[in-house]
């Protein structure tokens, strides 16, 4: 028997008995097991998981001394190509909230955004700010959270100029054990005028790739 | 009867079969419609729906308060025949999820305080799916903005970017931008 280089592909030789049946069975099989393979591997880049978020007004409103937490629910959901389980251990479809976890499906190294409309209630307070936090946290074997990603951003009213102001946060996070990694966002101002309320919420969850393509240098 | 692998299907003689021409033709057929498969998924990858048009040469005028459109002029790439000249827009041909990129935006020297928003649109409704606004101060550097989302796109949906500015002294102008549509994610 002879093998190819490289994927050993089987082949007779001279010395071997004429069963040509059999050998183009295991050449075939072998074919398929590699072609196979390379397929789903393909098909994986341009299949990766990935979720979206659209969340529209939410009655919350709070003062300067307050903060509301990230919570968007299944209803909002755009799309998604995997599921996680919820509580009862059943498949469903991905929350976007502080509270959830997990949030990643599996291992990998991911690109994570969200963008918020945030819209004072009545007066605007001339320069005041605007923070949503925006962080990624791995919980330790030993119980705690520990910072892996921070993309927190900051914006000011503009003159007492109404309409809100939109920001975007966004960060990249190598997920190394994908049950134990969530994402967590708050929004804060020091609008004093008036309350203020996270408007609009759309975000978004890719996987770029495996933790094969991330180098150390 | 042949037997058959269980991913791909190839097609193989057993014991039993008589082996002619048509067993060696069935196995080269089987592994070549494989091989066009894998092709294809490769194709998908590095041969993605992409467009991507600038605003290079031309400077349109940008009113005070007036959500606007502004006309790239110049295309960089479009793989999908997604980009329609002379206007700002990005429309799908191969449905998925798209990452929509729309960054460099510059205005030449506005003046007074002032805000400048870049809004991402999808299918024109009225409220952006995200934007980025900048506070801007008095001075001549020229201010420029941008961001970047992920849409999900049906053949026949389009996005486009859209200009806002408040300021103090009448119109400016649009110097620089840049919009982009790359599919990441099929459905």
């Amino acid at each position: 028997m002879n093998l190819t280089d490289g994927l050993k592909l089987p082949c007779p030789d001279d010395a071997d008995p004429a069963a040509i049946a059999l050998y183009m069975q295991r050449l075939a099989e072998q074919i398929d097991t590699e072609l196979a393979g390379r397929l789903a591997r393909a098909r994986s880049t341009t299949h990766q998981p990935t979720a979206i978020w659209d969340q529209g007004p939410d009655s919350f409103s709070f003062g300067p001394s307050g903060l509301a937490n990230l919570s968007i629910p299944n209803t909002a959901l755009v799309f998604a190509n995997y599921t996680m389980p919820d509580f009862a251990g059943l498949p469903a479809p991905p929350r976007f909230s502080s509270e959830a976890m997990p949030l990643f499906p599996v291992n990998g190294l991911y690109h994570v955004s969200l963008n918020s409309w945030l819209l004072e209630v009545g007066a605007v307070t001339a320069d005041s700010f605007r923070r949503v936090r925006f962080q990624v946290f791995y919980l330790t074997p030993s119980g705690e959270f520990e910072l892996r990603a921070d993309g927190s951003n900051l914006s000011w009213s503009v003159g007492g100029v109404g309409g809100g102001v939109w920001i975007h946060n966004e960060l990249t996070v190598d997920v190394f054990d994908a049950p134990n990694f969530t994402v967590v966002a708050q929004f804060t101002h020091d609008n004093a005028a008036s309350n203020m309320r996270w408007e609009r919420k759309w975000a978004s969850l890719i996987r770029i790739g495996g933790p094969d393509i991330i180098e150390v240098v | 009867m042949p037997g058959m692998t269980p991913n791909l299907g190839i097609r193989y003689p057993v014991d039993t079969d008589v082996i002619d021409a048509s067993y060696f033709a069935n196995f080269a057929s089987d592994v070549n419609q494989a091989l066009l498969e894998l092709q294809q998924a490769i194709d998908e990858h590095t041969q993605a729906p992409a467009a991507w048009a600038t605003l290079d040469t031309t400077t349109p005028a940008l009113a005070v308060g007036i959500d606007t459109n502004i006309n790239m002029d110049a295309e960089v790439a479009d793989t999908d025949g997604m980009f329609t000249p002379g206007t700002q827009i990005m429309t799908a041909n191969t449905p998925g999820i798209y990452r929509v990129t729309t960054w460099d935006w510059t205005l030449n020297n506005p003046a007074g305080w002032n805000t400048f928003q870049v809004a991402i649109q999808k299918n024109n409704v009225a409220q952006p799916i995200g934007a980025a606004r900048k506070r801007l101060t008095a001075s001549s550097s020229p201010p420029s903005t941008g961001l970047s989302l992920l849409i999900p796109m049906l053949v026949g949906d389009f996005v486009g970017p859209r200009l806002f500015y408040t300021g103090g002294a009448g119109p400016t102008t649009v110097i620089d931008g840049s919009f982009s549509a790359v599919l990441v994610t099929r459905f």
